[in-house]
């Protein structure tokens, strides 16, 4: 299995708070795995270690086979890393339409310069932009606001238009932080089956970090988990529902599992995608 | 060069004066306040002009001028700054800006253009120090300077004090647990008012002659300067950055222009502080946070 | 029914979009072209003193267009402008005086006015917000005081002479010089927010760590801002030179360039390229609607000139346009502005109340200008604010939507579902509860899809199509149609063998460097 990110023994402090402590993640290509912890646990901030907007202490980050540990932000974006944000990551005074132009910046093929001297070939490139613009808003359905400041949309909207940003920045890696906060259960099921059709047809790799438990059962190969900035556990999420020391992370040393057991899961038949399938599963068997 | 830094010393004094307006409205409001200069200007155009055409005392045209320092303070406070209160900083400066205009260009349109002159307060021959004469009035600038220093180190203390930082730091949680933000708000101002009113009404009779927006062009960025010098959030830190850009700015106007022939010696010499202090240690001497 | 799709490689995306009708274009073509033609032939029928201060308003125009780079745009408020254009002007005053020729002088200006800027810049990248007002501020003075002061560069306290090129001598040519520069600046503006670097601009002013994650390289693109907004005022402050014909140190003072610059810019509307060109022009033309005439005697004021009121007037708009009416100049003409784009004139019901109030105001100006009594100006204003409310009325009786009135109940059902068929097309919406239907079937059969692309981007309308006509309730299995491999039999596509992954297209939106 090729890894898409590699991410090794990564350490971060702030002052006097250690906020990542020797953590290493791998994501293997067209897979999708899932970050989880409690609250505070880091997870976002290695996020931003991934994307470049922190520099870790110590360690290193690997996308596709590249150290990328002392690249800038825009251009591991160029590489090919996309990236939501829990805080919607939007420009508000822009349209969703504007937007998703904007995202696309990194694969415009005029210059600067050329674009503030009118040259011809911006026109067509920007029709071109727009074209593409408005196929990713139609996939997730955002046709209809496409024209309308992104800044006064209902919240579960903006994220969506976050989600159709980052696509369009055309990544070959997905990192999603929170997608599913502020949705019912049954849009996270929806986003999960979403998510799975966008692995496939466009051939990425998602890392996401989540707390929605059914979505990580549901969608993720494998999951790690984050506390106090280190690495708690990781394996397939079945196994991590009844890690003890997830468990005890989360609700304390008297509970079983976390979530609710897969014999009573709702939607009917829907099964984990994960289960046994994972290619970590497989080469871990051939090992042993 | 030892009277460039007595007189500097002596012309920090109002630097300090202005700036400990301008970092008590940063504490309350978080705010730069660029009409501060202005309050000076009026208190000293309503005092000449109570002196001049009605003939008041000079105590009496002082208190008339200093309030009306302070009535500006306020209004300026419930027309714009309130109203303004959760957009961004840049635009509550804008907004100080366009009140400093409107204040130079009225003072402009109803008195004259021409520089006029003000009595000192107290009179008396000047003391000698190194072969500068300081004026009585140089000392009195001190040692009001002096007493507003302890006064708000004073104030700050009290539970009106604490007021004052909370609301500047979480207006809506200050609300909650029951302070009138309103009402510190128009403090602040007020005083802000009175501290500006004073730097002017003291400093007019040093310089010999005043004219609409004088403070403004010539103390405002030195003023700005002390207090990012001693920290934005530190009353403290005005006084003492007031005094260093007033030293630092006499000796540099004699090195620069004086002696070297390079225009605009002292101002040259302020931005270059200003751009240094804001690279190598952004929250000033004795600052506690950066402005975002 | 996926099957029939077989043809359609184009999956049309349909939009609700407001389309002009052909005589709608012609009148727009129409109104763009009488206001063009009147704003260049002003200097052929004015008189040569009108001509310079056209001049004047083209060339305020520019630098208001060059603050609105740097604020507007990039969110940098510059208070010391001034030391652009005056750089400018003093680099070409320079280089004419040298005998380098006009043009040379021009491009000098610019390129100096950019790098200026640019440096100003650098410094922005460590000091932000309020403190990098405070050092824009400082650095003005500074410029003025000493760099202008400059004995062999700017001649000092005497001045620098700045001839006008043969070619332009006359006011009126000089006129023509200054309005075509506007047009070209205001060209390139408009490309600058078109094109990728404007939007990267605006992006980083919004949230720096966003817009690296887009791709934007952060540094790069304000300093970008910088150096346009510089360019800009460099040729302003070139073409000022010229004007004038002899630069001064204090034509550049704080209170009589920069900060009314960027109150032009304020009220002109940061980020309205033709608010910000109009409001511009007003101000440099503002002194000379009030005649030089004998003074007013204001009781217990004393006599005050006309000449007094502009500047005092500027500030108070300023602090109007920050407090009441936010957008400035550029918001209150939106709708004419949107009309002339190809776009509906009214959008919103506030704004048709405010027109009589421009119409007013614009009635009254006009004459003003032209020196006639006050009273007179009063009744042509009031005269036009009547028709235009007239007008405006009879306008908005046909546009339902601009009328306010209450929503019936039953409108706001159909809007509530209108929103939940349109919101996430593709996938049900769960706004509120759904209401249940009569003929619901707990499971969706499973369409079969076979495996080419172009059916992909159908396939998926159709069996979103099929969903939203189900209870959500029972949510299918796969909303998504799964992937089939030649048997027919259904998938779950899964992180498996990477060479037996089938690789399927989203639409048109390929891949653009050929991974596979």
């Amino acid at each position: 299995m090729t890894r898409a990110l590699e991410v090794r023994d990564v350490s971060l402090r702030f002052g006097g708070l250690q906020a990542l402590r020797d953590v290493s993640i791998d994501v293997g290509e067209w897979e999708i795995v899932g970050l989880i912890g409690p609250n505070g646990a880091g997870k976002t901030t290695f996020f931003n270690v991934v994307t470049g907007i922190y520099r870790p202490d110590r360690g290193t980050v690997s996308f596709k086979g590249q150290n990328v540990t002392r690249m800038p932000t825009h251009k591991r974006v160029r590489l090919g890393m996309g990236r939501t944000w829990q805080n919607l990551g939007v420009v508000p005074t822009l349209t969703i339409l504007q937007n998703l132009l904007t995202a696309q910046h990194a694969h415009v093929r005029y210059s600067a310069l050329t674009g503030l001297l009118g040259a011809p070939g911006t026109f067509f490139e920007e029709r071109e932009l727009r074209r593409n613009a408005e196929e990713i808003l139609d996939f997730l359905g955002l046709i209809p606001l496409a024209d309308e400041p992104v800044g006064g949309l209902p919240y579960g909207t903006q994220k969506l238009c976050d989600l159709a940003m980052a696509l369009a920045t055309d990544p070959q890696i997905l990192l999603l932080d929170e997608p599913s906060s502020g949705m019912g259960p049954d849009e996270a099921h929806r986003l999960g089956e979403t998510l799975k059709f966008l692995r496939d047809s466009l051939n990425l790799t998602i890392l996401m970090i989540e707390h929605h438990v059914p979505l990580v059962v549901g969608v993720c190969d494998y999951v790690y988990v984050l506390s106090f900035g280190e690495l708690l556990a990781k394996g397939e999420p079945s196994e991590i529902q009844r890690h003890p020391d997830v468990i005890a992370a989360y609700l304390g040393e008297e509970a079983d599992v976390i979530g609710v057991p897969e014999s009573q899961e709702t939607p009917a038949g829907d099964e984990p995608a994960a289960a046994g399938t994972s290619a970590r599963t497989e080469e871990a068997h051939v090992a042993s | 060069m030892f009277q460039a830094i007595v007189l500097g010393l002596f012309q920090g004094a109002t630097y300090a004066m202005l700036a400990v307006g301008l970092v008590l409205v940063y504490k309350g409001a978080k705010v730069f306040n660029f009409a501060q200069g202005e309050f000076g200007t009026l208190a000293v155009y309503v005092t000449w002009c109570m002196l001049g055409y009605q003939h008041l005392p000079y105590w009496l045209a002082a208190v008339i001028g200093l309030s009306c320092a302070v009535a500006l303070g306020m209004v300026m406070e419930r027309l714009i700054v309130r109203p303004l209160m959760g957009r961004s900083r840049i635009t509550l400066l804008v907004a100080t800006v366009g009140v400093a205009l409107a204040v130079i260009q009225t003072t402009l349109i109803v008195a004259e253009p021409k520089p006029q002159n003000l009595d000192v307060a107290v009179n008396g021959n000047p003391t000698v120090i190194g072969q500068v004469g300081i004026l009585p009035q140089q000392w009195l600038l001190i040692g009001v300077l002096a007493a507003v220093g302890i006064l708000l180190a004073l104030f700050l203390r009290t539970d009106y004090g604490h007021a004052v930082t909370a609301t500047s730091q979480d207006a809506f949680a200050s609300r909650v647990v029951g302070i009138s933000v309103p009402a510190v708000s128009r403090i602040i101002w007020g005083s802000a008012g009175l501290l500006g009113g004073l730097a002017g009404l003291l400093q007019a009779p040093i310089t010999g002659s005043f004219y609409p927006g004088y403070l403004t062009i010539t103390g405002l960025i030195p003023a700005f300067t002390a207090a990012v010098i001693g920290g934005m959030d530190s009353l403290a830190g005005a006084f003492v950055g007031g005094l260093a850009v007033g030293v630092v700015q006499s000796v540099g106007q004699y090195q620069l222009q004086l002696k070297a022939g390079i225009p605009g010696g002292s101002g040259l010499v302020v931005f270059a502080m200003l751009i240094i202090v804001l690279m190598v240690r952004p929250r000033g001497l004795l600052g506690k946070e950066v402005a975002a | 029914m996926a099957v029939a799709a077989q043809a359609p490689e184009v999956h049309v995306i349909g939009r609700p979009r407001f389309v002009v009708t052909s005589s709608g274009l012609v009148g727009r073509a129409v109104a763009a072209l009488a206001l063009a033609l009147v704003v260049f032939t002003i200097p052929l029928l004015t008189t040569s003193v009108w001509d310079n201060i056209v001049s004047l308003a083209a060339i305020y125009g520019i630098i208001g267009l060059s603050v609105n780079v740097i604020t507007g745009y990039a969110g940098q408020i510059s208070l010391g402008h001034q030391a652009f254009v005056g750089i400018g002007a003093f680099m070409s005053a320079f280089v004419v005086q040298h005998k380098f020729g006009f043009v040379a002088a021009v491009v000098a200006a610019s390129a100096i006015g950019a790098v200026m800027a640019l440096a100003l810049g650098l410094v922005a990248l460590r000091i932000r917000g309020l403190y990098m007002a405070l050092v824009t501020l400082a650095f003005g003075v500074m410029a003025q005081d000493t760099i202008f002061n400059w004995r062999s560069f700017t001649g000092g306290g005497a001045g620098s002479e700045a001839p006008r090129p043969a070619q332009f001598a006359s006011n009126e040519s000089f006129a023509y010089l200054c309005l075509i520069a506007l047009a070209l600046m205001v060209m390139v503006d408009w490309r600058l927010s078109k094109s990728k670097a404007g939007r990267a601009i605006v992006a980083v002013r919004s949230n720096e760590r966003v817009a690296a994650t887009l791709g934007i390289n952060t540094t790069g693109y304000k300093l970008f801002a910088f150096a346009v907004g510089g360019f800009m005022a460099g040729l302003a402050g070139s073409l000022f030179a010229h004007h004038e014909k002899f630069v001064y140190a204090n034509n550049f003072d704080l209170f009589t360039a920069a900060l009314p610059w960027v109150i032009m810019a304020v009220v002109g509307g940061l980020g309205s390229r033709a608010g910000v060109v109009i409001a511009s022009s007003f101000f440099a033309t503002f002194s000379y609607f009030f005649p030089s005439a004998k003074p007013w005697t204001v009781p217990f004021i004393g006599s005050v000139g006309a000449q007094q009121l502009p500047p005092l007037i500027g500030a108070v708009l300023l602090l109007f346009t920050i407090t009441v009416y936010q957008g400035g100049l550029g918001q209150q003409i939106l709708p004419y502005r949107r009309w002339l784009a190809g776009g509906r004139f009214l959008e919103h019901r506030e704004e048709a109340l405010g027109i009589p109030g421009q119409v007013l105001l614009v009635g009254f100006m006009v004459p003003f200008a032209f020196h006639l009594p006050w009273q007179f100006c009063l009744f042509v204003g009031a005269l036009g604010a009547v028709a235009a409310g007239a007008g405006i009325r009879a306008h908005v009786l046909t546009r339902p939507e601009l009328q306010r009135r209450r929503a019936t109940v039953a409108e706001l059902e159909a809007e509530q579902e209108e929103v939940e068929h349109e919101t996430l097309g593709h996938l049900p919406s769960s706004i509120g509860p759904r209401p249940r239907r009569a003929s619901d079937e707990p499971t969706l059969p499973m369409p079969a899809v076979p495996a080419d692309a172009a059916s992909g981007a159908v396939a998926t309308a159709d069996a979103a199509q099929a969903v939203e006509d189900s209870d959500a309730e029972h949510a299918p299995t796969t909303r998504i149609p799964a992937v089939t491999d030649d048997q027919g039999e259904t998938e779950v596509p899964s992180a498996g063998d990477p060479s037996e992954r089938p690789r399927r297209e989203l639409g048109a939106f390929r891949r653009k460097r050929g991974r596979t």
